[in-house]
């Protein structure tokens, strides 16, 4: 499942249908709250963030959203000078997709990530844990 | 904040994680938020702290506390060039790491009269006895790693002893002989297999002694670490912490740790070897930045 977080509705709504179209549920929220706790519960696959139209203590928190370690995978669309902030380890700069809206390079970030965790899930953190409890002797 | 429960201890099981830097700039991130902080350098022995804050020597630090040249460990808080953050610098004698048990009761004492609203302990690298009753005299838990699974091996390690020394004191005071000698027993997992979890620990400890056990297990389950992942280069690193917490979780019972990051910055080096903080050199730099999150999560 995939979260969408869009100030503008019109934004959000567009995104909803744009991955529906691939076969990809989401949960479209234009509250930043609600949107934090549905993360802090839910846990979804990915989230998508979309910068436009938010105030800067909204953008801030988006972007301590997406510095946390456990944050699902991020894509953060908006304004090129306002999403350029949220690029580091969490957040590679191809995953800051600036306006305009471009459905078609946004499916195709989703459909590459999507593949990606699979392909991480099973090996990086599996094997981590079982060489700590190996050399942990738990 | 209550006066009293100010001292944050800041540890780094395996050295060169980057604590003493973390420690120096979590100070400076404070005291910006308005809090006056004492940074103690406790690193005995190897202490550098001050040179983080560009300070090259010290009239007076802790050994001279410790050796009583001077009476209160106040006397030894040096200010800095930063408004409200004061260092006590550890000092070099020889000898002075390995701190008898009454001169660690008084520096516990004396640190928790210091008038501030934070304490900050640079803790020794290890997991030794002083390092851990520190961390258990502390109100804060701060656990400083590298994604490095050795760093983390450390970090885990840290946890579990600090957990059965505080099983230990509990345990004692309560005058359980049976939980003692049962903890002892945990201690040599491949011959108890049982009590390889805290879980299974807790379950053969309430069929000795519920009255003594129960209240021990609610009270580790107080238990708030704070592990911050050090060096982030990439995704992968950041999530190197949920694994740790994971194993927290399933193997001592403590659900509540929280997991935060840094990310690798060159900054850092560059200030360091101006023998500058990070954060006065370059505060806008993504190190800056993270101390900054960390020093709100504390407050």
């Amino acid at each position: 499942m995939i979260l969408v977080f869009s100030a503008d509705a019109l934004r959000g709504n567009i995104l909803k249908k744009i991955l529906r179209r691939i076969g990809v549920e989401s949960l479209f929220f234009n509250r930043i709250l609600d949107a934090d706790s549905t993360i802090a519960q839910h846990a979804p696959d990915m989230v998508i963030f979309d910068t436009n139209g938010c105030f800067p203590d909204e953008v801030n928190h988006l972007r301590n959203l997406c510095q946390a370690p456990e944050q699902p995978a991020a894509i953060v669309l908006g304004d090129a000078a306002v999403i350029h902030s949220f690029e580091g380890p969490f957040i590679p700069g191809d995953r800051c997709l600036p306006d305009p809206l471009d459905p078609e390079r946004i499916v195709a970030m989703v459909k590459e990530m999507t593949s990606d965790q699979a392909r991480d899930k099973v090996t990086e953190n599996d094997t981590l844990e079982e060489d700590l409890k190996g050399l942990l002797n738990l | 904040m209550d006066k009293h429960k100010n001292i944050t201890a800041i540890i780094g099981p395996k050295g060169g994680v980057g604590k003493s830097t973390i420690s120096a700039n979590l100070a400076i991130a404070l005291s910006k938020m308005g809090k006056k902080v004492v940074a103690v350098d406790l690193d005995l022995g190897a202490s550098n702290l001050h040179s983080i804050f560009g300070i090259r020597g010290s009239p007076l630090c802790l050994s001279d506390f410790l050796q009583k040249k001077v009476k209160n460990l106040t006397d030894v808080i040096l200010d800095t060039d930063i408004a409200n953050v004061g260092i006590i610098c550890g000092g070099d004698v020889p000898g002075i790491s390995n701190l008898a048990y009454q001169q660690k009761m008084k520096l516990i004492r004396h640190l928790s009269t210091i008038d501030c609203d934070f304490v900050l302990l640079d803790l020794a690298p290890g997991a030794s006895h002083n390092v851990v009753d520190f961390s258990i005299a502390a109100q804060q838990t701060l656990l400083i790693t590298t994604p490095e699974v050795p760093s983390l091996l450390n970090v885990y390690s840290f946890i579990k002893s600090a957990v059965f020394r505080r099983l230990a004191f509990f345990f004692k005071r309560e005058k359980c002989n049976a939980l003692l000698a049962l903890l002892e027993e945990a201690k040599k997992p491949d011959l108890n297999p049982h009590l390889k979890t805290m879980a299974g620990f807790f379950a053969a400890a309430r069929q000795t002694d519920a009255r003594v056990a129960d209240p021990a297990q609610k009270m580790l389950t107080g238990l708030k670490p704070l592990v911050i992942v050090n060096r982030i280069r990439t995704e992968k690193d950041a999530r190197t912490g949920g694994v740790i917490r994971k194993l927290m979780k399933e193997y001592l019972d403590i659900d509540s740790a929280i997991i935060m990051t840094i990310r690798e910055d060159d900054a850092v080096g560059r200030a360091i070897a101006k023998l500058k903080p990070v954060l006065l050199e370059a505060p806008n730099s993504p190190f800056a930045r993270d101390i900054e999150t960390i020093a709100a999560q504390i407050c």
